[in-house]
C-alpha cells in the first residue's frame, strides 16, 4: 500500500512539474479521445497529431473547443499557435478565447518548424498547437525528418504538449494519431457553435511509442 | 521662511523669446479661440511695457486694442518657449534650496528653512535673460506668493500687517472665479485689510469655509506643505561612434557599457527597467527602433542585454551605423509574493528572448495576442504584444457571426466563377479555376457588407456567399464589383 501511494504521489508530482523530472517516456495514450478539446487528452512530453478525415472534419472546431475549454481565470495566454499558412482568423473566434493564445505567424514551411523548435525548447508554455494544414505539401514533405526526432526529444525534455495538425500524416515520430470527422454541411452553419462541437468525433486511428 | 520667486508678463517674454527685434514695439498675446469667433474680438491675454506705456491693457479685445495702438505686433502662445522658461525658473529657484512648488506658470515657491547664509543678497542678484524676476518672502508660502505680486511688497520679507494696504484684487490670485470674491467686493471692501478685519467666524458662516481659508491665511495662520516639483528623470544614453560601425560586434560591446551605467542607475534610484527602447543612427540618415518590453523588472545587465543582443544578432543593416541610443522605461522591481494558485511563465526571461528571437525569425509584429478588429472591414483584426501584455484587459464581448471558424487565405484566392444575374445581383454557380473547382451544390447568401462609404477614396463594398461544393468543401466566395470573384477562405 505505502508503494502504491507513493507511487501516486510521484506520477502527482511529475504531473504538476514536469521540467523537474529530466527525461521522460511518454505516457501511454489512451485508443479513443472522449473529450477531443480537452489539453489533458493529449499526452505530456509527446508530440500528437491530429488529421482530418474529410474535407469538412471541424479541424477549426477544433480548434475553438480548445480555445474554449482552457482556463479563462489567468492573466497568461494558455497556448501557442504556430501558423504555417498564416491562416488563423481572430474574426472567427470570441475576443476571449482569442486572448488565452499567443499566434505566431509563419510564411513557410522553414519558418514554421524554425519557430516551433524554438518555442518548444523555451518550454514556458505548456500546449502547443502547429498547424501546417495551409502549407504546401511539397513544402512539408521537403522538411527532414530529422528535424521531427529532434523536436520530439526537445518536447520530452520540456515537458510540454506538441499537437500538429495536418492534412495527411507528417511527423514521423508521433506519440498519438488522432482523426477527426464531423461532417459539417451548410445546414450547420445556422446552429450555435455548442451544438455543433459535439458532432466533432475524434478517434485514434493509429498509435505508436516512442523509443 | 519662504520665498516665492514670479515673472511678471510671463506670457509675453515667452513670446518674444523667438521675436526678439518686436521687442522694442508695443506687443501683445492673443487668446486662442474656436475657430468661429472672430479674430477680432478675442482678448489680449499678455502685453509688454510698451504697449502698456500706449495704454493697452490685457483683457482688451483686439480691435479696441488697433483702435488705441495701430503698430501693435500681435503674437501666438508658444507652449515650448513657455515650457523652457518655465524651467529656467524652476532652476534658479533650486539654485537656492532643493525643496521648490511650482505653484503657477510663472511662479514658483522655494522652502528656505533649511538654508543657513542670509538669502536677501541672492535674491536680488538673480538675473534671467530678457526677464525680470520678482521676489518676496514670509513665514508662510501662500502669504509669499501673494507679496510677490505685488509691487508694493515684493523684495522684502513681509507679515500679515504688510498686506492690509495691498488692494482686495490681489486676493483674486486665490479666489478666481469664485462667487465669494465678487460678492465681497460688492460690500465695499477694497484693501486685504478691510477684509482681514472681518470677523472670520461670522464671514465663514455667511459665506462658507473657502473664505475662512482665506482669512486664516492672510493672517498667517496657515502654514500648508509645498507640493514639491521633481522634473522627469532620464535614464536615456546614447554613444556616437567616431568612426561607424559595420560590424556588430562592437555594437553589442558598446550597448554592454551602456547596461552597465544603466543597471547602476537604477540601482542607486531601487529601480528596474520594464522595457528598453533601442534606436541606431545610420550613416544614411535613417533611424532603426525596437522597444523590447520585458516580462518582468530586471536590474541585471544579462537580464536586459539577453533580448537586445537577440536583436541585434539578426540585424542586417542598410548602412553603418553612426550612433547608438538607449532608452528605459523604469518601474519598480518585483516585490510581490508568487501566486499559488496561478500560472505563472516558469522562466519568464526566457520567454523574452524566445520572442525576440521570434520577432528576428519572422519580421515584427507577427508574434502576439490576436483581437477581434473593430471594423467589419475583411480581415480586420489587432495583434497585441505577447510579453508583458495581461490578456483579461484584451477580453472583449465580440462574437463571430459564423459558428465554424474560418481558415483564411491571406491573400484571398482570386478565382473564375460561372455565375448568372438575379435581382441584378451576381449569382454563383461554379467554380471554373483555384484551387476547389467545381459545382455549387448549396450557398448561403449573399451577404452584402461595405465600409468607409464616408470616404469616398476607400469605401469599399462586397457581398459574401457561404458555398458548398460538390466535393463537400465549404468556402467563402466574395465577389467585388465590376467583376472580381475571390475565395476567402475555407472552412474545414
Amino acid at each position: 500500500m505505502a508503494a502504491s501511494a507513493v507511487e501516486i504521489l510521484r506520477q502527482q508530482l511529475r504531473d504538476q512539474f514536469p521540467q523537474a523530472h529530466g527525461l521522460r517516456t511518454s505516457p501511454a495514450p489512451s485508443p479513443l479521445l472522449e473529450k477531443p478539446f480537452s489539453v489533458d487528452s493529449f499526452p505530456i512530453g509527446a508530440i500528437s497529431e491530429v488529421l482530418p478525415a474529410g474535407p469538412s472534419a471541424g479541424l477549426a472546431l477544433f480548434m475553438a473547443g480548445l480555445l474554449d475549454e482552457s482556463e479563462s481565470a489567468n492573466s497568461l495566454p494558455q497556448l501557442v499557435l504556430i501558423d504555417g499558412a498564416d491562416a488563423f482568423d481572430p474574426n472567427s473566434f470570441p475576443g476571449d478565447a482569442c486572448s488565452k493564445l499567443v499566434w505566431v505567424r509563419c510564411a513557410s514551411a522553414l519558418e514554421m518548424l524554425k519557430a516551433a523548435d524554438l518555442l518548444v525548447h523555451d518550454g514556458n508554455m505548456p500546449f502547443v498547437l502547429l498547424d501546417s494544414t495551409g502549407v504546401k505539401r511539397q513544402d512539408l514533405n521537403a522538411l527532414p525528418a530529422a528535424a521531427w526526432w529532434r523536436m520530439k526529444q526537445a518536447v520530452e525534455r520540456t515537458g510540454l504538449r506538441l499537437v500538429v495538425l495536418a492534412t495527411s500524416p507528417l511527423v514521423p515520430c508521433a506519440s498519438l494519431r488522432v482523426s477527426l470527422s464531423a461532417g459539417l454541411s451548410l445546414a450547420d452553419f445556422d446552429r450555435a457553435q455548442a451544438e455543433l462541437l459535439p458532432r466533432v468525433q475524434a478517434s485514434s486511428n493509429q498509435l505508436r511509442r516512442a523509443t | 521662511m519662504f520665498a516665492a520667486l514670479c515673472l511678471q508678463d510671463f506670457l509675453i517674454i515667452a513670446a518674444l523669446r523667438n521675436h526678439a527685434m518686436e521687442g522694442a514695439y508695443p506687443c501683445a498675446v492673443l487668446e486662442a479661440g474656436p475657430a468661429s469667433t472672430s479674430r477680432e474680438k478675442l482678448p489680449l491675454l499678455a502685453t509688454n511695457p510698451a504697449a502698456r506705456i500706449a495704454g493697452i491693457r490685457s483683457g482688451w479685445p483686439l480691435h479696441r486694442a488697433l483702435v488705441r495702438c495701430p503698430d501693435l505686433r500681435i503674437l501666438s502662445r508658444d507652449p515650448a518657449a513657455e515650457a523652457i522658461l518655465r524651467n529656467e525658473l524652476f532652476l534658479i529657484a533650486e539654485s537656492l534650496a532643493a525643496d521648490v512648488e511650482l505653484t503657477a506658470p510663472d511662479a514658483v515657491i522655494v522652502d528656505l528653512s533649511g538654508r543657513s547664509s542670509p538669502v536677501t543678497a541672492a535674491l536680488d542678484r538673480l538675473t534671467l535673460a530678457g526677464a525680470t524676476i520678482h521676489h518676496a518672502r514670509a513665514l508662510t508660502p501662500d502669504l509669499a506668493h501673494l507679496a510677490s505680486r505685488h509691487p508694493a511688497t515684493r523684495g522684502k520679507m513681509i507679515s500679515p500687517a504688510d498686506l492690509a494696504p495691498l488692494p482686495f484684487s490681489v486676493l483674486d490670485l486665490l479666489a478666481a472665479g469664485h462667487p465669494s470674491g465678487k460678492l465681497l467686493e460688492s460690500w465695499g471692501l477694497r484693501t486685504l485689510g478691510d477684509f482681514m478685519e472681518l470677523p472670520r467666524q461670522a464671514v465663514t458662516e455667511r459665506l462658507g469655509p473657502d473664505v475662512g481659508t482665506w482669512h486664516d491665511l492672510l493672517h498667517g495662520k496657515t502654514c500648508r506643505l509645498l507640493r514639491l516639483h521633481r522634473p522627469p528623470e532620464s535614464f536615456g544614453q546614447g554613444v556616437d561612434f567616431d568612426d561607424p560601425l559595420v560590424s556588430l560586434d562592437p555594437l553589442v560591446f558598446a550597448l554592454k557599457r551602456l547596461l552597465h551605467t544603466l543597471a547602476g542607475r537604477l540601482a542607486s534610484r531601487h529601480l528596474a527597467a520594464s522595457c528598453l527602447e533601442i534606436r541606431l543612427v545610420l550613416t544614411s540618415g535613417a533611424e532603426w527602433m525596437r522597444r523590447v518590453r520585458l516580462p518582468e523588472p530586471q536590474t541585471a545587465v544579462e537580464g536586459m542585454l539577453s533580448p537586445l543582443q537577440t536583436l541585434i544578432d539578426s540585424l542586417k543593416p542598410a548602412a553603418p551605423i553612426a550612433a547608438l541610443r538607449l532608452d528605459v522605461e523604469t518601474t519598480f522591481a518585483t516585490a510581490a509574493q508568487r501566486e499559488w494558485f496561478g500560472r505563472q511563465l516558469p522562466q519568464p526571461e526566457r520567454w523574452a528572448e524566445t520572442l525576440a528571437k521570434l520577432d528576428a525569425l519572422l519580421g515584427h509584429g507577427r508574434v502576439g495576442i490576436p483581437a477581434p478588429g473593430d471594423s467589419f472591414a475583411p480581415d480586420a483584426f489587432v495583434l497585441h504584444p505577447a510579453a508583458g501584455a495581461p490578456s483579461a484587459a484584451l477580453n472583449s464581448t465580440a462574437h463571430p457571426a459564423c459558428p465554424v471558424p474560418l481558415h483564411r487565405f491571406r491573400p484571398p484566392r482570386e478565382v473564375a466563377v460561372a455565375h448568372e444575374l438575379r435581382n441584378r445581383k451576381p449569382w454563383p454557380l461554379a467554380l471554373l479555376t483555384g484551387p476547389h473547382p467545381g459545382e455549387i451544390t448549396d450557398r448561403r447568401g449573399p451577404f452584402p457588407i461595405s465600409g468607409d462609404w464616408w470616404n469616398p477614396d476607400a469605401s469599399w463594398q462586397r457581398l459574401e456567399w457561404d458555398i458548398q461544393l460538390m466535393s463537400h468543401h465549404l468556402l467563402r466566395l466574395v465577389f467585388q464589383t465590376p467583376n472580381r470573384w475571390t475565395l476567402e477562405g475555407i472552412y474545414r
